[in-house]
Parts: C-alpha cells; sequence; structure tokens
C-alpha cells in the first residue's frame, strides 16, 4: 500500500564499454533516465566533439532507414489493412515475438532494405500506371463525343487559310446560335454531328482563317468555347479503341503489381521486427549523445525502484567488470517519478489511481483504501448477478486472448474481480437478469425497499468519508504534524457523527440519541471554532475563522448525498432488466414460435443494458473515488515512471515460449 | 369506453417522459459523435475511445424511456386494461416525470459538450481517456438525481385507481 522506494542511480564506465552498457539498460529496463545539469563550463564533463560527430553521422543513418521501413509498413498498409478488434484499440494489439525470435528478424537489415528497394520499385509502377491511367481516361473523355468523326484527328488542325473549330452547342439554343454565326459571318459553314438526343450537339465550325476571331467572338459571348482534342494518331474512333486496348493492359498490368505487392506481404513481420529493432538503437544512440563524458569514462544518472538495484547491478555487472554502480536517496528539491507498489490483490485497482493521475512522491497511494469501496459501489450500480457472471467472464476470456499490459490490464482485472461484486449484491437483493428467474433475495430487493438501499449507500458514503478523513490524519501523524491532524481531522469525527446522531435521533424519534449527538457535536464544533483559525493573531479574526470552517458540514453532507446515485444506477439497471424480460415473456404466448422472438428479445436486451451500465457503473464508482473519497486527502503531482525500456511500436516482445 | 381527462394527461407524462430527454440526448450523441469522426479520420482506431465517449450522454434517453415504460405499466397499457386516470392522477404522473424530462433534456445537452471537448484528449493523449469520462460524469450527475427522484416518486408515490 505505498509508492515504491525511488534511489538516484550514477553509473560510471569507460567510454568503451558504452554501447553495450546502454545495452543492458534497455533490457533491463529498470531506469527512468535524468541526466544532471552539467554546466559547459566544467570542461572535465564534456561531450567529445568526435564522439558527439560520431553519434550524429549514426543517429543520421539510422532514422534514414526507419523512414525507409515507415514506407515499406505504410505500403503494406495500403494493401491489407490490419484490422484492430474494439479491445485492442484500448489495449494496442501488437504482434508477440518471442526475445529470440525478435532478435533474429530485427537484424536482418539487408534483408529488409531488399524489401524496401521491392516495395519502392512497386509504388513507382503503380504510380506511373495510374498517371497514365488518368491521362487516357482523359482523353477518352475528351474524344468520346467525336466518335462519329470520321476524319484523322490530325488533319482538323486547319491551315493558314481555313481554320476548323470544333464545339459543342447546347441542343436547346442550337437554331439561335447557328443563324447568329451566319449572320456575324456568312462564309462559315457549320456542320452538325449526330444529336443522340444529348444537351449539347457537336458542330464543326468551318470558315476562313480572317473570319476565325469573329466567329469565336460571338460564340463566346455565349459562353462556348472551341473544344481541343488530344494529340491522337487516326480518326477518333481509332484513338477511342487504341485507349481501350492500352486501359485493359493497364488494368491487367495494376493487377499483376498488386498481387507482387501481396507477395511481399508475408516479409511483414519481419519489417516490422527490423523497424522495432533499428528504433531501439536510435533510442540507444539518443540516450548516448546526452551523457556525459571524458576521453576515458562516460556517466549515466537515472532513477530506478530500490527493489530493482539488485538486479540492475548484477546486469550490469555480470557483462563489464569497469562499472561503478552507486544509488542514493532522493534529495528534498528532486521530484522522482512514481510507481505504485502494491501485493498481487490490490495491484489491479491502481487503475482507478492512474486514470487520475498518480499521487505526489512522499504521499499515500490510495489504490489499497480506494479497492474495497470501488469493488462495492461497482457492485451496487451495475446490482445484478446474472450480468456479473457475463462481465468476470467477458473479462477474463479477453485477459487470455488479448495480450495487454499496463492500465488496460489492470483495468480488465479489475473488472473481473468487480463481476463477483455484482454477483454478491445481485445475490443480496434478489437480482439474476432482473426477475427472469424469480430468485428470492437473501436479504431485501431494492425495488420492495429502496429507503433501504438509500440508507445503506448513505451509510457506505459515510464510512468512506470517514476512512478518508482518517487517511489525511494517518499522513498528517506520519509526517509529524499532529497539531494539523488532531484540530483539522480529528474534530471533524465528533463534529460530524454528533450531527448525524441528532438528526438520526429525531428522525427516529429516539431522544437518547440526540442528547448524545448534541453533546458530540458541541464539542466538535467548540473545539473547531477554537482551532481553525490558529493562524489569525487576532482573537476576533481567530473566532471568526473558526466559525466559517463549521461551514464545511455543507460539503460533507453533500458528498454523503451524493452516494444516492448508488441506488439510482441500481434500480436503473435492474428496472431495464425486468422491462426486457416483461416484454419477452410476452411473446410466449404466440404458439409453437413465441420462443424464438423471445429469446432474441432477451439476448438483445440484456446486453444491451449490461454495456450502458457497466460504463455507467465504472464512471460513476470512479467519481465516488475522484471526489468524495480522494478529495479528502490525495497529493496529486507526482508523474509515472517512465523507464528507459524496448519501447518498440509493432512488436510486443515476450519470454521465450509466450509468444 | 370512454376517455378521461387524466388519462390524456397520463399519456401526455408518458409522452414528455420519451420526448424531453430522448431529444436531449440525440443531441449530446449528435455532438460527439460528429466531432468524433474527425478523430477517428486521422486515427481509425481511436474508434473505440471515441464510441465511449459517445454514449455518455445517451443514458438520459434511456432513463427518460424506462421512465416512460414504469408509467405505461402503472397505467396497465401493457395488460390492455388501460386504468381510467381521474384528472388528479394524470397532473401526478406528470409531476413525477418532470424531474427526469427536465433535467434530461438540459443535461444531455451540456453532457455532450463536454464529452465532445474531451474527445482532444483521445485525439492527443488517448491514454487519459478517464479523465474526460470523469469530467462528463460530473454533469451526469443531476440527471441520476433527476431520474431517482422520477423512479421513487413513480414506484412508491403513484398508485392509480381511476374513475370508478
Amino acid at each position: 500500500m505505498a509508492i515504491a522506494k525511488m534511489k538516484k542511480v550514477s553509473l560510471v564506465a569507460p567510454v568503451s564499454c558504452a554501447d553495450g552498457i546502454i545495452r543492458v539498460l534497455q533490457d533491463v529496463g529498470v531506469v527512468e533516465i535524468e541526466q544532471t545539469e552539467i554546466e559547459p563550463e566544467e570542461y572535465s564533463w564534456c561531450q567529445l566533439a568526435e564522439v558527439r560527430e560520431d553519434l550524429g553521422k549514426k543517429q543520421e543513418e539510422l532514422s534514414r532507414a526507419l523512414t525507409e521501413l515507415k514506407f515499406c509498413i505504410d505500403f503494406f498498409d495500403r494493401f491489407e489493412r490490419i484490422k484492430k478488434n474494439m479491445i485492442e484499440q484500448f489495449a494496442g494489439g501488437k504482434v508477440y515475438l518471442a526475445n529470440s525470435t525478435f532478435d533474429d528478424l530485427g537484424s536482418r537489415v539487408e534483408e529488409a532494405h531488399t524489401v524496401y528497394e521491392e516495395c519502392r520499385r512497386l509504388d513507382e509502377e503503380l504510380s506511373t500506371r495510374s498517371n497514365e491511367e488518368a491521362r487516357l481516361l482523359d482523353n477518352y473523355n475528351q474524344l468520346i463525343s467525336w466518335e462519329w468523326l470520321d476524319i484523322p484527328v490530325s488533319e482538323l488542325a486547319g491551315n493558314n487559310r481555313i481554320s476548323i473549330d470544333l464545339y459543342e452547342f447546347p441542343s436547346r439554343f442550337y437554331e439561335d446560335i447557328v443563324t447568329e454565326v451566319k449572320e456575324s459571318c456568312p462564309r462559315a459553314y457549320v456542320v452538325p454531328g449526330p444529336s443522340s438526343g444529348s444537351r449539347y450537339i457537336p458542330v464543326i465550325v468551318i470558315c476562313l482563317s480572317e473570319d476565325r476571331d469573329e466567329v469565336r467572338q460571338v460564340l463566346s459571348a455565349r459562353s462556348i468555347l472551341p473544344e481541343l482534342l488530344p494529340e491522337v494518331q487516326g480518326t477518333p474512333k481509332d484513338a477511342i479503341a487504341t485507349i481501350e486496348q492500352r486501359l485493359s493492359r493497364i488494368d491487367q498490368e495494376v493487377t499483376e503489381l498488386k498481387e507482387q505487392a501481396k507477395g511481399l506481404l508475408k516479409e511483414r513481420i519481419k519489417i516490422y521486427s527490423v523497424y522495432d529493432s533499428v528504433s531501439l538503437a536510435f533510442d540507444r544512440k539518443a540516450l548516448a549523445a546526452e551523457c556525459p563524458a571524458t576521453r576515458t569514462a562516460f556517466l549515466i544518472e537515472g532513477w530506478a525502484p530500490l527493489d530493482a538495484l539488485p538486479a540492475l547491478e548484477k546486469a550490469v555487472q555480470a557483462e563489464y567488470d569497469l562499472v561503478h554502480v552507486e544509488a542514493r536517496d532522493p534529495f528534498e528539491n528532486e521530484n522522482p517519478p512514481v510507481i505504485l507498489d502494491n501485493p498481487a490483490s490490490v495491484a489491479p485497482f491502481e487503475a482507478v489511481t492512474e486514470v487520475y493521475g498518480m499521487p505526489r512522491p512522499g504521499t499515500l497511494d490510495p489504490s489499497f483504501a480506494a479497492m474495497p469501496f470501488f469493488f462495492i459501489f461497482f457492485g451496487m450500480a451495475l446490482g445484478d448477478a446474472g450480468y456479473g457472471v457475463i462481465l468476470s467472464i467477458v473479462c477474463l476470456l479477453l485477459l487470455r486472448k488479448i495480450k495487454m499490459a499496463g492500465t488496460a490490464k489492470k483495468l480488465f482485472k479489475m473488472m473481473a474481480i468487480c463481476g463477483a461484486a455484482c454477483v454478491l449484491v445481485g445475490a443480496v437483493t434478489g437480482s439474476w437478469f432482473g426477475d427472469l428467474f424469480g430468485i428470492a433475495p437473501i436479504w431485501f430487493s431494492p425495488l420492495d425497499n429502496p429507503l433501504l438501499m438509500l440508507g445503506v449507500s448513505f451509510a457506505l458514503g459515510l464510512v468512506q468519508i470517514y476512512v478518508g478523513i482518517g487517511m489525511r490524519l494517518y499522513y498528517n501523524i506520519r509526517q509529524g504534524n499532529l497539531k494539523e491532524a488532531i484540530f483539522d481531522q480529528g474534530l471533524w469525527y465528533p463534529f460530524l457523527t454528533g450531527f448525524l446522531l441528532l438528526l438520526g435521533g429525531s428522525a427516529l424519534g429516539n431522544p437518547a440519541m440526540s442528547e448524545v449527538g448534541k453533546w458530540l457535536a458541541i464539542v466538535g464544533a467548540g473545539g473547531l471554532i477554537v482551532t481553525q483559525g490558529r493562524a489569525h493573531k487576532n482573537i476576533i479574526k481567530r473566532l471568526g475563522t473558526g466559525i466559517l470552517s463549521l461551514y464545511d458540514l455543507t460539503g460533507y453532507v453533500s458528498d454523503i448525498l451524493s452516494y444516492s446515485r448508488l441506488l439510482a444506477l441500481g434500480l436503473a439497471s435492474s428496472v431495464i432488466a425486468m422491462v426486457v424480460n416483461d416484454m419477452a415473456k410476452r411473446f410466449l404466448s404466440i404458439r409453437f414460435v413465441g420462443w424464438i422472438p423471445m429469446l432474441m428479445i432477451l439476448v438483445i436486451g440484456h446486453v444491451f443494458n449490461l454495456a450502458i451500465n457497466v460504463i455507467g457503473s465504472y464512471v460513476h464508482s470512479s467519481r465516488l473515488q475522484y471526489v468524495e473519497f480522494y478529495g479528502k486527502f490525495f497529493e496529486g503531482g507526482g508523474r509515472r515512471f517512465r523507464p528507459f525500456n524496448k519501447k518498440t511500436k509493432y512488436i510486443e516482445i515476450v519470454e521465450e515460449g509466450e509468444a | 369506453m370512454s376517455i378521461t381527462v387524466g388519462m390524456v394527461l397520463g399519456f401526455f407524462a408518458v409522452a414528455v417522459a420519451f420526448i424531453l430527454p430522448g431529444i436531449g440526448s440525440s443531441i449530446g450523441v449528435a455532438l460527439v459523435g460528429s466531432a468524433g469522426s474527425g478523430v477517428v479520420t486521422e486515427d481509425p482506431d481511436k474508434f473505440g475511445q471515441v464510441l465511449l465517449l459517445q454514449v455518455i450522454p445517451g443514458t438520459q434517453g434511456i432513463y427518460g424511456a424506462l421512465t416512460g415504460f414504469l408509467l405505461m405499466m402503472k397505467m396497465g397499457v401493457f395488460s390492455g386494461n388501460i386504468v381510467r386516470l381521474t384528472t388528479s392522477e394524470g397532473w401526478l404522473a406528470i409531476a413525477a416525470a418532470m424531474p427526469i424530462a427536465l433535467v434530461g433534456l438540459l443535461s444531455a445537452v451540456y453532457q455532450g459538450k463536454v464529452a465532445a471537448a474531451g474527445l482532444g484528449v483521445v485525439a492527443k493523449r488517448p491514454e487519459e481517456l478517464g479523465k474526460p469520462l470523469v469530467f462528463a460524469a460530473m454533469v451526469e450527475t443531476y440527471a441520476v438525481l433527476a431520474f431517482l427522484a422520477t423512479l421513487l416518486l413513480v414506484l412508491f408515490g403513484i398508485e392509480f385507481g381511476g374513475v370508478a
């Protein structure tokens, strides 16, 4: 139940071992690099110029290789997109390879380069084809309305005496246009083509060269411009036939090229491996470039959890003798990264905290304390045993089928555990897929006695708020702030308890309870009034602040009321389930086949209800932790531990035999 | 069978419970969906996360529908023997439906806005999806409370006797 203890690690070793040691660090993956800033004036720790230049060159080479490989990957994706299912979208969905397979495939840089050149060639050929296809289609579209013309296109050019222009006249105004042309230039010939019922009629206008401008002007006034035919051999009809022939050949060639590209897809895993292994090398070089070094030695500094130190030292010293590893506690002004460290049974619930944000180093990890509350609240919000069973089974199946890591894995484990809470709550309240089987509740049904359920919700909320105040109290004691612990947290217990007893006593008509509550509240309130203004010297200001602090009571009361959502969410899911059951059972009255629609409605209805309510239950249980619970004591501002490790994009490297 | 004013009012209560939160949820869901398409254009693999944000403003519509179904049950619509509500009973049904009808309508729209804004997180820092979800859940709180009020009123406050 804590935040793991972090040490600042310094590694000093000869420059000649730099590559190897950085590789070991990457393999072990337990150090988050954080180099101490070194002033350039301290000349003994300067980066050597020739080393830096060399590193720069190497980095450039690697990043060029990465660009090539990325090209291949994108090229492959064009031919066969890898579809990720809904869960993989959350969990990553990489390819799983055993360590040795990855190392083997990843080292085939030369082969990958050959694949790249092949991809490149195919890509170029394909784009040449598609350009040509576009050009041919363009020509085709221009020629198609002149197919009837049995003159070679080259003879339509005219000469210095005669001008031949091709136009398309709108059929509606055909007569008008022809008249206009004739009027302005009587020597022009207008030869219409077949109208074929379309909106335009192709027309050839033949006139003397000196009249050409006149004709064009008349027509352009009507926004009719001469058509320009592409330069092709023979008549338009012949040209069209040639184009069609060529197009079908291109089509064939493209199919062949695509086949070749698909043949390359078998290299995909190799390319992925090489990409990741090159990018790991790139990371190593990038780290090496920022290490301070002298002519003989270099230094790496970073954060590592205390538990991981022995393994780290062992791994480094197994391969290199001349390595000095030193670990120290963080300084006051340093901000080490945070790892939550809980027993395996609590670890899934770290997901709740991780989604919220990491606690500041040195403060409390709330995951352990939040676990029982999240568990039971989730159970109450979903509130159905049948749904709980399905939820657990689905989550466990997904965990087995899909490899996940980090927060996603914790989240699914947590959901699987919370399914048990639903079974628990469902059994207690007699809800198995709503009222489908008519199983009686062990305790009571919230539909029969919602006030009791409301009371249970409030009571659990009160417990959580007390625990929340207690967490802060514990933290203050641990920090040695005894005064804060007693005055700021301790006094709230009698005041809050007294106030609630007072309310409860008058509601239940129990004068003894009210009496106890009254005195408890007075003691608590008195203490708060006296102590809460202690920052002020002025006695009036001090008391004023003290009295105002009692106003925080409204905050606590509204916190408790907020837990009523548990009743509402629980009722919502069980009532929807009942409605589904009710609608489905009505179909049984249809003779013989009634069970078919009944089953369909049951399955669809319950799956829908489950899906919607799982999201709602998760979100609202989380909110109750974040606002009502964490708000009492949590100090955020920690940053997640991000070690220097094998950060891959496509391949998840796993132990032998797990792939 | 003659129709009473109470029955008309009762049907009106059902209609209001379906209509208003339904409208609110449609607007909310549409807001997130149309903005979410942009995120999915950039990275189709974010579909699941966007969908998660999109369904959140949809719950108000479900609360409303649920209220409507419960009222129908109480009025005996499903049993085919509709209770001939008195005028007061009709008004009672409307009053009971009001909390989720109005709060559902408005909160779904605002929740949609919050969720749509949360899409930025999905686009740039998908690992932080939990945070926009919680922001959206803050708005939902009031819909849940209103639904609680309606639910309690309908389930336990209303028993239709009808006109003798």
